[in-house]
């Protein structure tokens, strides 16, 4: 799965090395489908339209594994060559000799190259795809890292991850020598990268969520008009906001089902926004739910930034979901070809 | 007899842009054994009738409610309605006479350092310890649905004579296996997390392994029963699983 070359089975393995983790580097791919009635998060890479186009530059399926970097990425040595993506928040991305290397576009890296995914200046989280996706290990169906329930962990240093080097060291077709040990292709996944820059505050689409009506006219007022802060406590389960109080309905409510982009008012009153990574039930009063498409703009959030939410109608959100689909889909499409052109030419 | 849809005048609204949420109205009570038996009944109807089709992802159950999700770019969210209505049309009440497998017997070693928390149960209930952990193994439970951690029970049918308030504050810590009391719920911790339960004892057999199919032990509908071990067959069987 997740490779474009017909030999590419056969190839052997290489061993990437990490020799810096970064801040929270987790290996993801779209996370375990199905497993949900069983209590398992979906999980997943927090922004998957990044990931798939991560994975699309390098020639790869959306289901290829990918590395999730988190504010500061990691630093990795390739002793085979590889063609690599980095897409998502704006990362400083740099070849062994410092060398800054673009992100959003294939790179062709020479055996023996190291790559260093530095701080964010955007966003908060990119996706390292890799020629043929990380063969880590599948458990209930995915290579997601879901460490807080024992399946992987977050990268340490002198880490291993598994790849299939690519079969020729170097690209003698058009590529931009940056280096001596890395070659870019020219074209690049611009579009989405740009539509990715930091609004301040950032909108978030919301459609009512399952307890809305339970909460006072004051609380919808001061959830749909007032600006949040991202609490820095956020992770791969939810986005903490602070910043106002939503007063909660009286009394206890029964544990429902949840999903990623629930908001979620505890009896503090401020709210989480829950993350693909979020647990299946839960007992908090809901009083929105971001819609599906806005979710990879959330998992870009910086602890500190400004939120705030709009409401929109189902028949919107689905409007939306679908058109982004269809686009995500030519996109992915065209994509995938030049890239697979790239690598086999 | 008339479909379910009507009997138990299940609600239907969207979750988000990705999910249907089927809920049975207020009148249930919170946590009963019926509200239990009718979301089984309704989830494996829809099991069976949605299982090939497109777009279906999954489908959680909680006490009161079920949530089917769906990626609406394979299926509307008109059509994932009428097939849903469609086959809950056909199920009456009779179809809650599902096939239901043997309770499970779970060993759990009360007290001690496995339940720091039963003499507080038993102060509350006004019993003796022994008379807690009898009344809780003589109890036969439902599990009425898997959350929280992968894998953690929730489970009814808790005799009301030791039912208890959770904890005023919520312990850092809670291993994995204890078995704890919560209102008049009673569950497993399925790995060790923060938690507010009042803990009673503890199970050693793990509750979620991921190499297995399925992967937890327990799911929604089983029968569960506790059977108490000393500390001695709690190690013997701890052995077994490592």
């Amino acid at each position: 799965m997740g490779s474009v070359g017909r030999t590419h089975e056969e190839r052997p393995l290489a061993e990437a090395s990490v020799a810096q983790p970064g801040l929270y580097t987790t290996v993801q791919d779209e996370g375990r489908v199905g497993f949900m009635r069983y209590g398992v998060p979906l999980g997943g890479a927090l922004d998957a339209t990044s990931a798939a186009l991560a994975n699309a530059l390098v020639g790869n399926a959306p289901d290829a594994a990918v590395i999730e970097c988190t504010a500061v990425g990691p630093e990795i040595d390739f002793p085979e060559s590889a063609v690599v993506a980095v897409c998502g928040g704006a990362f400083a991305l740099f070849a062994a000799d410092g060398t800054p290397l673009p992100t959003a576009r294939p790179i062709w890296l020479c055996s023996g190259s190291r790559l260093r995914i530095g701080a964010a200046a955007r966003g908060y989280r990119a996706y390292l795809a890799v020629n043929g996706g990380w063969q880590t290990e599948k458990i209930l169906g995915s290579r997601s890292t879901l460490a807080r329930y024992g399946i992987g962990k977050p990268l340490s240093a002198c880490d291993r991850l598994v790849y299939r080097p690519v079969a020729r060291n170097r690209p003698d077709g058009p590529w931009r020598a940056v280096t001596t040990d890395a070659y870019v292709a020219k074209w690049f996944a611009g579009a989405w990268a740009q539509e990715q820059d930091g609004d301040d505050p950032v909108w978030l689409r919301a459609v009512a969520g399952e307890q809305a009506s339970a909460f006072s006219s004051a609380a919808k007022e001061t959830f749909w008009s007032a600006p949040f802060r991202v609490d820095a406590k956020s992770d791969r389960m939810g986005v903490r906001l602070l910043g106002q109080t939503i007063a909660v309905p009286a009394g206890e409510m029964t544990s429902e089902p949840v999903l990623p982009g629930a908001v979620q008012v505890p009896s503090s009153g401020e709210p989480i926004v829950l993350l693909r990574e979020c647990q299946t039930v839960g007992g908090y009063p809901k009083i929105a739910t971001v819609i599906s498409v806005d979710l990879d703009r959330l998992a870009q959030v910086r602890p500190g930034a400004q939120l705030r939410f709009s409401q929109i109608s189902f028949g919107d959100a689905i409007t939306l979901y679908r058109r982004h689909r269809r686009m995500l889909r030519a996109w992915l499409g065209q994509i995938r070809a030049h890239a697979a052109a790239l690598i086999e030419a | 007899m008339p479909p379910v849809t009507e009997t138990w005048s299940i609600e239907r609204s969207w979750m988000g842009d990705t999910a249907l949420l089927l809920r049975l109205p207020e009148s249930f009570s919170n946590a009963s054994i019926q509200a239990a038996a009718v979301l089984l009944t309704i989830d494996q109807i829809l099991r069976k009738h949605l299982a090939q089709v497109p777009g279906v992802r999954d489908c959680v159950l909680a006490y009161r409610s079920l949530a089917i999700y769906f990626d609406p770019d394979e299926i509307s969210p008109d059509t994932l309605r009428a097939r849903v209505d469609a086959a809950l049309e056909g199920a009456t009440a009779a179809s809650t006479n599902v096939e239901r497998p043997d309770a499970i017997t779970i060993p759990v070693c009360y007290g001690g350092s496995f339940g720091p928390d039963l003499e507080e149960v038993a102060r509350h209930a006004k019993l003796a310890p022994d008379e807690v952990v009898r009344l809780h193994t003589a109890g036969s439970y439902d599990v009425a649905m898997i959350g929280f951690a992968p894998g953690f029970p929730y489970l009814t049918g808790l005799d009301p004579r030791i039912a208890a308030p959770r904890k005023p504050t919520p312990r850092a810590r809670v291993e994995a296996g204890s078995v704890g009391i919560a209102g008049r719920q009673t569950g497993i911790y399925s790995f060790a997390t923060p938690g507010g339960w009042q803990i009673i004892g503890r199970t050693p057999v793990p509750l979620f392994n991921p190499a297995r199919w399925p992967p937890t032990w327990l799911e929604p509908g089983m029968r569960v029963t506790f059977r108490a071990i000393d500390e001695e067959e709690y190690d013997g069987i701890r052995r077994a699983y490592t």
